[in-house]
């Protein structure tokens, strides 16, 4: 960068030229580069219908998108034939695209987050079908609200919603708030419903957690869980490991690890991830590896990004593998699990230990029969098995 | 793609062997395709990134890139290195998405449109630095993005940019000089 370091560069340019190295080591995320590969992978056998949009779409799209523009245009000119303003307040306060009810069926509006800043509201019989930013869809029941922040993170208000949500890059969740309660997942569908008085969450696929304030308790498949909105525990218990809901796997959720927030250990996954980002990998490994030790969901990301940090960073990818091993062994239920899991399988594969990785394939396919990864692992276990 | 940082051309690239990977992959070598989107995808991420495809954009750009880059392998010559082919492919690409986001960007600017949020930063990004950095190019035309992004993120040289871009080799050299003024001159008015 030497058009910013000659001539005795000051803080701004340096300042710069730290930002543009950063962005020359920006790595992306694995996860993304992994799906498209998964898409793109059957176009040399030529059964690469499904990934292929229809492009013909767009250009009579746009077509169309300019000839109504330019009516719309002709009659704002003409003072005469411009419409009311009171149509466009009105949609401003509602600006999904609603469906005609027809005769026998609710009425189901289809909202996007992208061009709606306001809370989605449904009536009686009326349901909507909410398309948030990051992919994750969501069916609102009737008399439900869902809104969302500045910065975009939903809320159910009232009433119940149903969550699918795709797969989060590693080290990122997906979080719905529900009364006082935060639902935080990786990739899954559940049902949230908050009433008066209670809050519940059922897991129809994948693993959720329900946190409040420092205390959590984790669902998986099949699980369901309500909570008070007031009246939570009594002082004294601030660090049980579970929330004084209801849940059938009470007694298991009693054994698992502690899960308290820990801010230090959130700080110092942050700074390993930027010491990765500009380049200083074994001291990114070295804060991680202590962040690891820690607790809650910044030690469990930490000793899953340790894994990736030495297979694609370091190069070691049999002592990722161990890494990866030991997250599973710690948390065998952790959200990260089916990502340590393919990690494992993926990285065991390119090392070309044939047995290990198909006996991890068999093992993926048996414990996730309806992952949207299922496709991509049995490719690679054909690919695995028709390796010399 | 490379990370050379010396004008002119940055880092001499193995034309043999680029058309040995195409050739295999032109006959069908599943190991090879395999190994270009290998070798080619984080660069692709990263150059989509850094002009300004937004992260829910980006797993289709990534997608439709090498859609393009299989389709167009058939009439790849190897008159250009193959990475200088791919971001052109992957330019063109993101030049597209560009124009579309500022048609929707236009639009919303109607009295009847809804104001449209801004996208959402990247969860796997958190390092604020970059943040900003993406905000500083955003105010750079797309041509003069073009030119930093490919030069200083990249590391491409100016003959392989202008080949990517389709210009001059002057004109890089202009765009480049400009695109560096203004990126200083906004990263100035930043307030500490």
């Amino acid at each position: 960068m030497k058009w910013l370091e000659q001539h005795g560069a000051d803080d701004t340019e340096k300042w710069l030229g730290e930002a543009l190295k950063a962005a020359r080591q920006r790595t992306g995320d694995e996860v993304a580069r992994r799906r498209v590969w998964a898409r793109i992978e059957g176009l040399l056998s030529g059964n690469n219908l499904p990934l292929l949009r229809a492009r013909s779409l767009v250009l009579p799209a746009l077509t169309g998108a300019l000839v109504a523009l330019g009516v719309v245009a002709a009659l704002w000119m003409v003072p005469a034939m411009r419409p009311a303003r009171a149509p466009v307040a009105a949609k401003r306060v509602a600006p999904a695209v609603a469906s005609a009810p027809q005769p026998g069926l609710v009425a189901t509006r289809v909202v996007s987050q992208i061009s709606s800043s306001a809370p989605v509201r449904t009536g009686r019989g009326e349901k909507a079908r909410v398309a948030l930013v990051g992919g994750t869809g969501v069916e609102l029941d009737a008399n439900s609200v869902l809104s969302w922040d500045a910065e975009r993170r939903p809320s159910v208000e009232r009433g119940q919603a149903r969550f699918e949500v795709p797969h989060q890059a590693p080290g990122a969740r997906f979080a719905v708030s529900a009364g006082p309660y935060v639902i935080s997942v990786v990739g899954t569908k559940f049902h949230v419903g908050v009433g008066d008085d209670r809050v519940s969450v059922e897991v129809e696929e994948g693993v959720v957690e329900v946190w409040r304030g420092a205390r959590s308790v984790r669902l998986v498949e099949g699980d369901s869980w309500a909570g008070p909105i007031r009246g939570l525990a009594p002082p004294g218990i601030e660090h049980r490991t579970f929330l004084p809901g209801t849940t059938s796997r009470r007694a298991a959720l009693a054994d698992s690890p502690a899960r308290i927030e820990n801010g230090p250990a959130s700080a110092e996954l942050t700074e390993a991830r930027s010491a990765l980002s500009e380049g200083r990998t074994e001291e990114a490994l070295a804060m991680l590896t202590h962040c690891a030790k820690g607790m809650g969901p910044a030690a469990e990301n930490a000793a899953y990004e340790m894994g990736r940090v030495l297979r694609d960073g370091l190069h070691r990818p049999q002592a990722a593998v161990t890494a990866w091993l030991a997250y599973r062994t710690r948390f065998p239920n952790g959200l990260l699990r089916a990502e340590a899991d393919l990690s494992i399988l993926e990285t065991l594969a390119r090392v070309g230990d044939k047995a290990a990785a198909l006996a991890e394939a068999e093992s993926f396919l048996a414990r996730y029969p309806n992952s949207e990864r299922r496709e991509e692992v049995a490719k690679l276990a054909a690919r695995v098995r028709g390796a010399p | 793609m490379n990370q050379q940082n010396s004008a002119g051309s940055r880092k001499p690239k193995p034309v043999a062997e680029d058309q040995a990977l195409v050739e295999r992959v032109r006959n069908g070598d599943a190991l090879a395709w395999r190994s270009l989107y290998e070798r080619f995808s984080q660069p692709v991420f990263r150059f989509v990134s850094a002009l300004g495809v937004p992260p829910e954009e980006r797993e289709d750009a990534a997608q439709d890139v090498f859609v393009a880059v299989y389709r167009g392998l058939k009439g790849f010559r190897g008159e250009a290195q193959l990475s200088t082919w791919i971001y052109r492919i992957a330019a063109r690409h993101a030049s597209h998405l560009g124009r579309r986001r500022r048609m929707r960007s236009f639009l919303s600017l109607l009295p009847w449109h809804e104001t449209e949020i801004e996208p959402q930063p990247d969860p796997v990004e958190r390092a604020s630095e970059l943040r900003l950095l993406d905000r500083l190019l955003d105010k750079l035309s797309p041509k003069k993005r073009m030119v930093i992004v490919l030069f200083e993120i990249e590391g491409l040289g100016v003959n392989e940019i202008a080949n990517v871009m389709g210009c001059p080799p002057n004109t890089v050299w202009s765009r480049l000089r400009h695109a560096r003024a203004e990126l200083v001159k906004a990263a100035r008015r930043i307030p500490t």
